[in-house]
């Protein structure tokens, strides 16, 4: 090869990086919305909205509906409120797991709340690491991680001046070098989280991307998941002697004392009303950097003595926790995790922007007037992949708002509406000329968001100004965050209308931008 | 505290702006000299550490660096792509943020 190292990483960086541009945004993306993942879920349910934590959090009102509901069940799971989850979950299991076998209780009142089905803020997570096709979907976006690690590294090797360009940002300058600088400066200042994220992302799923080392040892995923969960041994059969349960309250705060002030986040009763009764409390996720090994103190059902208080996991367990707790950011308060927002943000930003430059520098050299089919065809994937996917992203909040609470499989016709809306900004892309496209994407988008606060009135629930003045900062969050996005895309596609094409359009048969207006 | 370590981080970016040549002018109307130029340097890298500093205090060890880390990805970010376009209220707001870094780490 007569190219040096840094022309191969060149070439490696451009043309690794625009393949998987799309998907990488839309899992940045999809991403960065999953760190508001709870909020996201309450904002989608405003059957939620006015549940408030109070005395004992609902403990006594969530025992009674199980005692009521299901008296012979295996076994009883408690998610106790937390301050990003307003509501008391009571869930019952009869030996296999079933979707319905859940009540939701507003926990000052203990009145039984019925929320919308809804894809909730899971959606994002999922679709960031599965694009909902499962395994296939892991190995595509396992590929594309693996290609924004290249990326991530090429980039710092062909990055000539790292230090000298570390704080410069020439907006004056040509398109493509101002791009260039806004590409290279958020890609340098945002590297720790790229590679962090990007890295811890990919061992998030590395059971799936890499089970040489299960294999050898004989173990399925199955099997190395629940190890790395500290989960307690299955208790004793049940004996078919009745008995009174002991109160939980008490066995609450000893956990806390125990945790050194860490709150229980759950509570799990195996053999509910029997004398063989074992209760498990477990700590509340993040309390520490890790997650997924939140330690269990098991309690005897009847007696309420401590059983067992399991301490410490294994260091395997421990350090795939760690790196897990990484990527989810369960630890993160409210500042830090608007600052881990903001760097998800800043991800896309550098993905997009690098799109730009591509598009930008491809028609410096070609002029504008170069229209090959492939060019045409990238320019219009960067438009749908990042304008349609605020777009998309717009519908399917809009789609919880309007569709019938009480629609059947409604979590699945707002998937649809979101997926829907995403495929049409495809041909409308390819149909309209490249800035018509992302002004009509971007304003569509900002439109959707702006009036976003006002879809209360088709669903119920609180509205903004409510919200406010009752200080429910998730269900306020959501749609002032709607709104600032709103005024974003609204200015992006502001800028990118008054920019002028240097050279007359390639094909005057066109029509020009103006005719959108 | 957390806020406090983000405007430590901020005007520690800004004093090594500062410190390299070619962004002396527009900030400052005049070039520095080396020696000004090499105590900046060293400022900036002990605001960056102090930033360090208030983010473990506030969150402890195991989650302070990556607070840390947050701070000069996103106060980094937001200097870059705001020094073109008002460099002196860069400059001024640095400033700020010098002065109110101390307060806001006494306050909470």
């Amino acid at each position: 090869m007569k190219q040096g190292f840094r022309q191969s990483m060149a070439w490696l960086h451009t043309w690794g990086g625009l393949l998987c541009t799309w998907l990488l945004f839309a899992v940045f993306f999809a991403g960065s919305l999953s760190f508001y993942r709870e909020e996201l879920t309450l904002w989608m349910q405003p059957e939620l909205h006015q549940a408030q934590r109070g005395g004992d959090d609902g403990l006594a009102a969530a025992l009674a509906v199980l005692q009521q509901r299901a008296p012979q069940a295996r076994s009883w799971t408690i998610a106790l409120p937390g301050p990003r989850d307003p509501v008391i979950e009571a869930r019952w299991n009869h030996g296999k797991f079933d979707r319905k076998a859940v009540v939701v209780l507003d926990p000052a009142t203990g009145r039984a709340l019925e929320p919308r089905e809804t894809v909730g803020g899971s959606f994002f997570r999922n679709f960031h690491f599965s694009l909902m096709l499962k395994r296939t979907g892991y190995w595509i976006v396992g590929m594309a991680t693996l290609m924004m690690l290249v990326a991530l590294i090429t980039g710092v090797v062909i990055h000539k001046k790292i230090f000298k360009d570390f704080f410069t940002f020439r907006p004056g300058k040509s398109k493509p070098r101002a791009w260039l600088d806004v590409h290279n400066a958020t890609g340098v200042m945002a590297l720790p989280f790229l590679l962090t994220i990007t890295y811890s992302g990919l061992l998030t799923l590395a059971y799936v991307y890499m089970p040489a080392g299960m294999i050898a040892g004989g173990i399925d995923s199955e099997r190395f998941l629940s190890e790395i969960s500290p989960r307690q041994e299955p208790p004793e059969a049940r004996s078919g002697k009745p008995a009174t349960l002991t109160a939980l309250a008490p066995l609450l705060e000893q956990a806390r004392r125990h945790w050194q002030g860490a709150a229980p986040g759950s509570v799990t009763i195996h053999h509910p009303g029997d004398i063989a009764a074992v209760i498990d409390v477990a700590r509340r996720r993040g309390t520490g950097i890790t997650a997924r090994i939140e330690p269990v103190m098991r309690f005897d059902g009847v007696t309420g003595r401590l059983i067992a208080a399991q301490e410490q996991s294994a260091p395997g367990a421990v350090t795939y926790g760690a790196m897990y707790g990484l990527h989810v950011a369960w630890f993160a308060e409210p500042f830090l995790r608007g600052l881990l927002f903001v760097m998800g943000a800043m991800g896309c930003l550098v993905i997009a922007s690098g799109a730009v430059v591509w598009g930008a520098k491809r028609r410096e050299q070609h002029g504008a007037t170069h229209a090959a089919v492939g060019y045409r065809a990238a320019e219009s994937l960067n438009v749908a992949g990042i304008a349609g996917m605020a777009v998309a992203t717009a519908v399917l909040l809009w789609a919880n708002r309007l569709l019938p609470a009480e629609l059947a499989e409604r979590a699945l016709a707002e998937r649809q509406w979101f997926f829907g809306a995403w495929l049409l900004c495809l041909p409308h892309a390819l149909l309209r000329p490249r800035v018509a496209a992302w002004r009509e994407q971007l304003w569509l988008a900002a439109i959707l968001l702006a009036l976003l606060p006002f879809a209360v009135r088709f669903s119920g629930g609180l509205s903004l100004p409510q919200a406010l003045l009752q200080g429910r900062g998730a269900v306020a969050g959501v749609e002032l965050a709607a709104l600032a996005f709103a005024a974003l895309l609204a200015w992006a596609g502001y800028r990118i209308a008054s920019v002028k094409p240097a050279l007359p359009r390639a094909r005057p048969a066109r029509p020009l931008p103006e005719a959108a207006a | 505290m957390m806020l406090a370590a983000l405007m430590l981080v901020y005007a520690g970016w800004m004093a090594l702006c500062l410190a390299m040549t070619r962004h002396q002018r527009p900030l400052l109307q005049r070039e520095l000299g080396r020696r000004a130029s090499a105590l900046l340097r060293s400022g900036g890298g002990v605001l960056l550490l102090l930033g360090l500093g208030a983010a473990v205090c506030a969150q402890g060890w195991h989650i302070g660096p990556v607070a840390w880390v947050a701070c000069l990805a996103v106060s980094g970010i937001a200097l870059v792509l705001t020094l073109p376009y008002r460099p002196r209220a860069c400059l001024r707001f640095a400033g700020l943020a010098l002065a109110l870094a101390p307060l806001l780490a006494a306050w909470a």
